[in-house]
């Protein structure tokens, strides 16, 4: 589903954001990307989206090459793919409705067809009550609610959400993580940037990818790279 | 394309305008004025021009005949004149047609024409001229030569006047050309600068929906009718005042223009589709100028 081999992003300057990335996302996965701030997280996902393009390397996604992909075809491979922003990048003045419609009505989908469909999603994220709140108004939580449903309304085959856990507390963290772990059953492909290893903790079955000044420095299934992470981390602590 | 997406567009567009209510109207009144003015000089000009020809121009020459040429002799004449390279036309007028033709201009006041006993209009020949010998040497030159010849007493042709007017509507023509570029071109600016600054009002919102997968044309269309119906609106607006300007102001001016600019002569339906036309491209090149630079990633 997304390939990326030997991937190099240079924003400009000598140092690489990413650098010689290989890693892979197959249908139905549910991959976090994890590594501290200014590892490249948000850069490899930018990528993905095609909001940047890769410096050098191979990039596939649902096929097709987004190293040869022309302009006017961005658009539709956007379609493919739902993304939860960091900074959520909602409509403020607009109604929850408005936003979670947006996905659509962008696609050219009739009024009738968006109404049905955009209710069905917010009663997903639990939003169904505040549909014609102005998303302002809302909590940070909620509106990380309404930033997943516009990501999944045209129903993706794909979801990259950035750090979507950043700003909330505790209880409402598990309740998105919930959220993404129950698109992922309906067979969506999640990749969730974070720097919050307790939350990789709560999918052993997922994989993960760790970048560090971006390179990838281990990549695998969470349970067993996390335990190689904490043993190594243990063992070079024990040295120092 | 599908209507409900077309309806969609014109939705946003209208949205955009009512965004900016007082923009629109700024814009809308631009385009309305330079279309008028514009309107104003094609009007004027087309009229006097059609006034002109019908006047007959100053190339026209008349030579009038002594009473003693007979009509033979006048037939002599006139096929001689007709083989001169600068003739166009040639007609040979009687004196009972030169009569008849002056009662028929007198209308009512034909009466006045019972108490003459004899017929006091002279017979005449009346040429027109290839137009490349319109101009007024040739015309002078070509005159004395037709009075030196035997049997003509007289030769008139084109007031002065006339071809003044003459030079007074390529002049206009000039005038219009000019303002009327340069008011097009203000008015393609105005538009474009208003969908500029719509555009600005709504980046955030058009960067999401670039995000979650619009296409260029998507995003570009309900601008592209935006400046399509400020174009129409303005279009419309002139078109309308053109017309009101004709009906109160000209009717009741007693210019000499009054008569150039007469009611119905006016070719006004193809007027007012002339100006929505014109106000179609315009509000289209206007939107296209500030989209092309704004939709440059
Ligand atoms: N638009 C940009 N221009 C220049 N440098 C950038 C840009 N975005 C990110 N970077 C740099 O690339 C590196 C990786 O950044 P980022 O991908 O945002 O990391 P993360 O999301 O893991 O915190 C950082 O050193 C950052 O300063
Ligand atoms: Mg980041």
């Amino acid at each position: 589903m997304i390939q990326l081999y030997h991937v190099y992003k240079a924003y400009g300057g000598e140092q690489h954001a990413l650098h010689d990335v290989t890693l892979t996302a197959d249908k139905g996965d549910f991959l976090f990307i994890t590594g501290p701030s200014g590892a490249g997280k948000t850069t490899l996902l930018k990528l993905i989206f095609c909001a940047e393009q890769a410096t050098r390397g191979q990039l596939l996604v649902d096929g097709i090459n987004l190293q040869r992909l022309k302009r006017s075809g961005v658009p539709y491979l956007r379609r493919k793919i739902g993304v939860v922003f960091q900074d959520f990048k909602l409509l403020g003045e607009r109604t929850v409705f408005a936003n979670v419609g947006l996905t659509l009505e962008v696609t050219g989908r009739p009024r009738a067809y968006i109404e049905k469909k955009v209710r069905q999603i917010l009663r997903l994220v639990g939003l169904d009550a505040k549909e014609n709140h102005l998303c302002c108004r809302l909590s940070g939580g909620e509106q990380q609610r309404v930033a997943i449903a516009r990501a999944v309304a045209a129903n993706p085959i794909i979801v990259l959400a950035d750090e979507p856990t950043g700003n909330l507390d505790d209880e409402i963290t598990l309740e998105i993580l919930e959220l993404f772990r129950e698109i992922n059953r309906r067979g969506t492909t999640v990749v969730l940037a974070t720097h919050n290893r307790e939350l990789i903790e709560k999918v052993p079955g997922a994989k993960v990818g760790i970048l560090r000044q971006g390179r990838l420095v281990a990549a695998g299934v969470a349970r067993q790279v996390m335990a190689q992470r904490s043993a190594l981390e243990i063992s070079s602590q024990g040295v120092l | 394309m599908r209507i409900g997406l077309l309806v969609y567009f014109l939705r946003k567009a209208l949205e955009n305008i009512w965004t900016n209510p007082f923009l629109s109207l700024v814009t809308l009144s631009t385009i309305a004025i330079s279309m008028l003015i514009l309107g104003l000089f094609s009007l004027i000009y087309l009229n006097v021009q059609q006034s002109l020809h019908q006047m007959g121009g100053e190339l026209q020459i008349t030579a009038y005949l002594q009473e003693t040429i007979s009509s033979e002799q006048a037939e002599v004449l006139r096929s001689k004149v007709a083989d001169w390279p600068e003739v166009e036309g040639i007609t040979y007028i009687s004196k009972e047609q030169a009569l008849a033709r002056f009662r028929s201009q007198l209308r009512e006041y034909a009466g006045i024409l019972e108490g003459l006993k004899e017929n006091p209009l002279p017979a005449s020949l009346e040429l027109t001229l290839m137009p490349q010998y319109g101009r007024s040497g040739n015309i002078k030159e070509l005159s004395t030569r037709l009075g030196r010849l035997s049997g003509v007493a007289e030769v008139q042709y084109g007031r002065k006047w006339m071809a003044k007017l003459r030079v007074f509507v390529e002049v206009m023509k000039l005038v219009g050309i000019t303002v009327g570029g340069l008011l097009l071109i203000a008015t393609i600016f105005v538009i474009s600068n208003t969908i500029k600054l719509t555009f600005y009002s709504r980046r955030e919102e058009l960067e999401i929906m670039r995000l979650v997968g619009a296409t260029d044309f998507f995003i570009k269309a309900p601008f592209l009718i935006e400046g399509l119906l400020h174009g129409l609106g303005g279009a419309l607006l002139a078109a309308g005042g053109l017309s009101l300007l004709i009906l109160f102001l000209f009717s009741h001016l007693d210019l000499p223009l009054r008569l150039a600019v007469m009611a119905g002569s006016l070719p006004t339906g193809q007027l007012v589709a002339g100006f929505l036309g014109l106000g179609l491209l315009l509000g289209v090149l206007g939107s296209m100028v500030s989209l092309r630079r704004f939709l440059r990633p």
